[in-house]
């Protein structure tokens, strides 16, 4: 009986029933077959409302959001590309930055694609890129910068995971660098054609001074993150509360691109909307997980695990794979809340330290997005653009390859996420 | 008939404008509460209760916010099934599938609402008094209230789908 | 029948295999009858969340602070007043006289008292150097939040509270987002602060101590000679838990010192000075319904 109801259940999230259901009453039956107390399930949702950070999720997001519908994009871009446009490669490399900055504010849920893509698109172009290679580019950034403080899925993870938030934002800055780095290498290498078909703007220190001053407002959003949380003055939840507040002061007053009475509501009723969709799931999603911690399946898994694998180099294997097939199938979130509890414990059985494994389940789930056929990126870029999914998936296998080779470095060579706590 | 959807129509309308101005409400005073907080710092006071009670307003916003996703069916899904039948024209395959979806999502909220309401009754036995004299029965009570919202806009949408191809004809 | 018992206590510590031995021991007594799951570290949640689990049935007992037990019976927490004993001896006494109270009180609340154990006197420590009582008052402090006695110590001692969670302590420590917390030795090693701190302040400040707690319906299932060898077992892990603790404390202690944290000795007469600010607190918390006059009035004579 049992086992037909959790089949049952399993082909109404495949054919496309939403997600929080899924997991509250895939809760429901567990306990109910267990006969314990279902309101055990809400016991597990009204712990969400107890954990210190949850605040940051709504606001961070909000200011992302207002962020994205300001020209806060356009400034940033003439920016870096006054910076950077001059070198081989650069303005590819401009536009990696650029994604890399906005994903960390937005959360990598797709909107990057669709509030940069617009923009960099004929960008990439006009510097001689193929259609192919930009299309590639766009989608493979829309979830670069999933690293970069003060990420949505970062903060998921440290509730979720029980790590330190403002260790995560640390640890995650170079590993991100490493992947910006790799991609920009081979958008010089691809670019070494583009100077005989689109010549390169020399660069000018009047159009960078032009620049610098345009997006005078911008340029000290990162410090309030980074000041705030390092320096004592605010915990991370009153950081994503100076940041959002300055980000409304700087579009809505400084700048004047939104309207306090006409743009700001509508950004806050989607953004809230979004937050409320992913905390619903993360709500429903702890009495399901409380569930199978409850009933020691990490344990049973571990067990099972110990029997075919023998070091920690094979574990970090099976679970780079392992990730890259949840990261296809789920979402960000949904990921988050269910496997981070499973395999903490069984990471930490094999010596991986609790902050590389943030890391490299956050590096395997940004590639999971990427990944055919059923990343969600594919879908995002295929709809913004209106190609064929199948040209997107053409277009984004180098950089699907690329993105693993820097995630081989990233989980074999820890250093470069834990030399900050040595 | 047609007169009671309409009807619950603009119930759902009405849900919907009260939730999305809850969820404005919300983040001003999240926000608000907490600058407050930080300035406050300076001059060594803190106010005890404004840090539990802006994450009581993310919990609760998780449900105004769930209760706008549904009205816009927005909620985060994996939609391969319906792309596919997209694709290949199968409209009426389809809507099956669809009403099927607002059932399961329908008896999700209200069994979820009811575990909640079973929750609310131990906990106003047992609880206590939290932060500004709330009785910490009110927050857990927010599950079954927030989920009854999700629960009628799922109902309309379910007895919607049933109208809606006949008021298009 | 396998009883769950959640608790925030970390697996593989001495206290965890004692309790771990503990369940063994019943298990053998009672020929299988009873036997005791434990769910260490928190895995279960916080000790709220765990004490919500035995009331809706999904768990059976918790080993807890006194703040989450006084949510039970409030009165237990009387034995938390700063400042209150001379050495531990002196607590111990105070303690064996109160123990009959707590039990009946805890019982007339739904819960069996499977042993009260001591976790060692609780410290304050601090990144700068505070070297008087007076010193503390600039000093961003720590507050456990929802804890009412802290709440109403730091209010009569106009400190500076900053509310953190547990978890975050440690960063907030080192950020300067807080500069001075609080926690027995034991914890203070477990948690790391005490490579975050710089001064530990002797004497400590408060006594600590946690409780076994078996719902009172799960406990009336169990067959009466059953039972009585429980207690039996029971009673004698108490004092050895407690013995152990104290000599874990010990040895944190000296553990912290080793990390170049200076022990730090407050002046005797700020101490005495502070019975009026225990008498503030005491009654702040007799006001707030925190605790029953009668237990205040036979602490202060067992005083
Ligand atoms: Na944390
Ligand atoms: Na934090």
């Amino acid at each position: 009986m049992a086992t037909i109801i959790f089949t049952g259940i399993v082909l109404m999230a495949l054919m496309g029933a939403p997600i929080f259901a899924v997991f509250s009453l895939l809760a429901l039956t567990a306990f109910h077959f267990a006969e314990i107390e279902t309101s055990a399930v809400v016991i597990e949702m009204v712990r969400l409302a107890h954990h210190p950070t949850l605040l940051a999720i709504p606001v961070f997001t909000f200011a992302g959001y207002l962020l994205a519908e300001s020209k806060t994009p356009d400034r940033l871009l003439r920016l870096a590309q006054a910076g950077l446009g001059w070198m081989p490669g650069g303005v590819a490399i401009v536009s990696l930055l650029v994604c890399a900055i906005f994903t960390a504010f937005t959360g990598g849920s797709g909107v990057t694609i669709i509030a940069l893509g617009g923009l960099l698109f004929p960008i990439l172009s006009k510097e001689g890129y193929s259609d192919r290679f930009s299309l590639g580019l766009i989608t493979a950034s829309g979830s670069l910068g999933l690293l970069f403080p003060p990420s949505l899925p970062i903060i998921l993870y440290g509730l979720v995971g029980k790590v330190d938030i403002d260790k995560l934002f640390l640890a995650g800055i170079v590993p991100c660098f490493v992947l910006i780095g790799i991609l920009s290498l081979y958008a010089i290498w691809m670019g070494r054609g583009n100077q005989q078909r689109a010549p390169r703007e020399p660069f000018s220190i009047d159009e960078f001074k032009g620049a610098l001053w345009g997006a005078r407002y911008e340029l000290p959003i990162p410090f309030f993150v980074l000041i705030g949380i390092y320096g004592g003055f605010t915990t991370a939840s009153e950081a994503s509360v100076v940041t959002a507040a300055y980000v409304l002061l700087m579009n809505c007053v400084l700048y004047k691109d939104l309207s306090f009475t006409g743009d700001v509501p509508k950004i806050t009723k989607d953004s809230m909307t979004l937050v409320g969709a992913i905390l619903l799931i993360l709500a429903c999603a702890l009495g399901f997980v409380n569930y199978i911690v409850d009933e020691d399946v990490p344990m049973l898994i571990l067990e099972l695990m110990k029997e075919h694998v023998d070091s920690q180099l094979t574990f970090l294997l099976c679970l780079n794979v392992f990730l890259l097939l949840v990261g296809m199938m789920l979402d960000i979130f949904s990921a988050i809340v269910v496997v981070v509890p499973i395999i903490t414990p069984i990471a930490a059985e094999f010596g991986v330290d609790p902050i590389h494994l943030a890391v490299i389940f956050l590096t395997n789930l940004e590639i999971g997005y990427l990944t055919p056929p059923v990343g969600l990126n594919l879908f995002i870029a295929s709809f913004r653009f209106e190609r064929p999914v199948t040209d997107i998936y053409k277009a984004s296998i180098p950089f699907l390859i690329l993105l693993i080779i820097a995630l081989v470095i990233i989980t074999y060579i820890p250093a470069i996420t834990l030399f900050w706590f040595k | 008939m047609r007169k009671i959807v309409s009807v619950m129509g603009t119930i759902d309308e009405g849900l919907d404008r009260f939730c999305t101005i809850a969820l404005m409400v919300a983040l001003g005073i999240m926000i608000g509460a907490t600058l407050l907080n930080i300035v406050l710092r300076w001059f060594n006071t803190t106010l005890l209760w404004v840090e539990p009670m802006t994450r009581q307003l993310v919990f609760i916003a998780a449900f105004l916010g769930g209760a706008v996703a549904t009205g816009s069916r927005s909620h985060i899904a994996i939609d391969l099934v319906g792309r596919l039948l997209d694709t290949f024209g199968l409209q009426s395959i389809k809507a099956v599938i669809d009403r099927l979806i607002l059932s399961f999502c329908l008896l999700a909220v209200v069994w979820t609402a009811y575990a909640g309401y079973q929750l609310v009754l131990v906990e106003w036995e047992f609880g206590k008094i939290e932060f500004l004299g709330i009785h910490s029965s009110v927050f857990i009570a927010v599950v079954p209230v927030g989920l009854l919202v999700i629960a009628y806009r799922f109902f309309y949408l379910l007895v919607a789908s049933f109208f809606s191809t006949d008021e298009a004809g | 029948k396998t009883f769950k018992v959640g608790t925030m206590i970390p697996e593989g510590t001495n206290y965890a295999n004692l309790l771990e031995e503990m369940g063994k021991e019943i298990k053998k007594a009672t020929n299988k009858r009873v036997k005791f799951k434990f769910v260490w570290g928190g895995v279960a949640g916080d000790e709220p969340d765990v004490l919500r689990k035995i009331r809706v049935g999904q768990y059976h007992a918790g080993v807890f602070t006194a703040k989450t037990m006084a949510d039970v019976y409030s009165d237990v927490r009387v034995m938390e007043i700063p400042f209150s004993f001379k050495d531990r001896a002196h607590s111990q006494k105070v303690l064996s006289e109160f123990r009959d109270d707590f039990e009946k009180g805890l019982a007339k609340n739904g819960f069996e008292s499977l042993g009260i154990y001591e976790t060692g006197e609780i410290y304050i420590v601090t990144k700068n150097k505070v070297d008087s009582m007076d010193g503390l008052k600039g000093q961003k402090l720590w507050l456990y939040q929802g804890d009412k006695l802290a709440e109403a110590f730091s209010k009569s001692l106009n400190l500076v509270a900053v509310p953190v969670a547990l978890p975050d302590v440690l960063s907030s420590l080192s950020t300067g987002m807080i500069d001075a917390s609080y926690a027995p030795a034991l914890g203070i090693v477990a948690l790391q602060w005490h490579s975050k701190v710089s001064y530990i302040v002797e004497p400590p400040f408060s006594y600590h101590f946690q409780g076994f707690l078996l719902r009172g319906k799960d406990w009336r299932k169990i067959r009466i000679d059953d039972q009585k060898a429980i207690k039996k077992i029971t009673a004698e892990y108490q004092k050895k838990i407690s013995d152990s603790n104290y000599q874990d404390g010990l040895t944190s202690f000296e553990a912290i010192k080793k990390q170049g944290v200076k022990v730090i000795q407050w002046p005797k007469k700020d101490i005495a000075g502070l019975n009026k600010v225990r008498s503030e607190v005491l009654k702040s918390l007799v006001d707030k319904k925190a605790l029953s006059q009668d237990i205040v009035n036979k602490f202060n004579t067992k005083l």
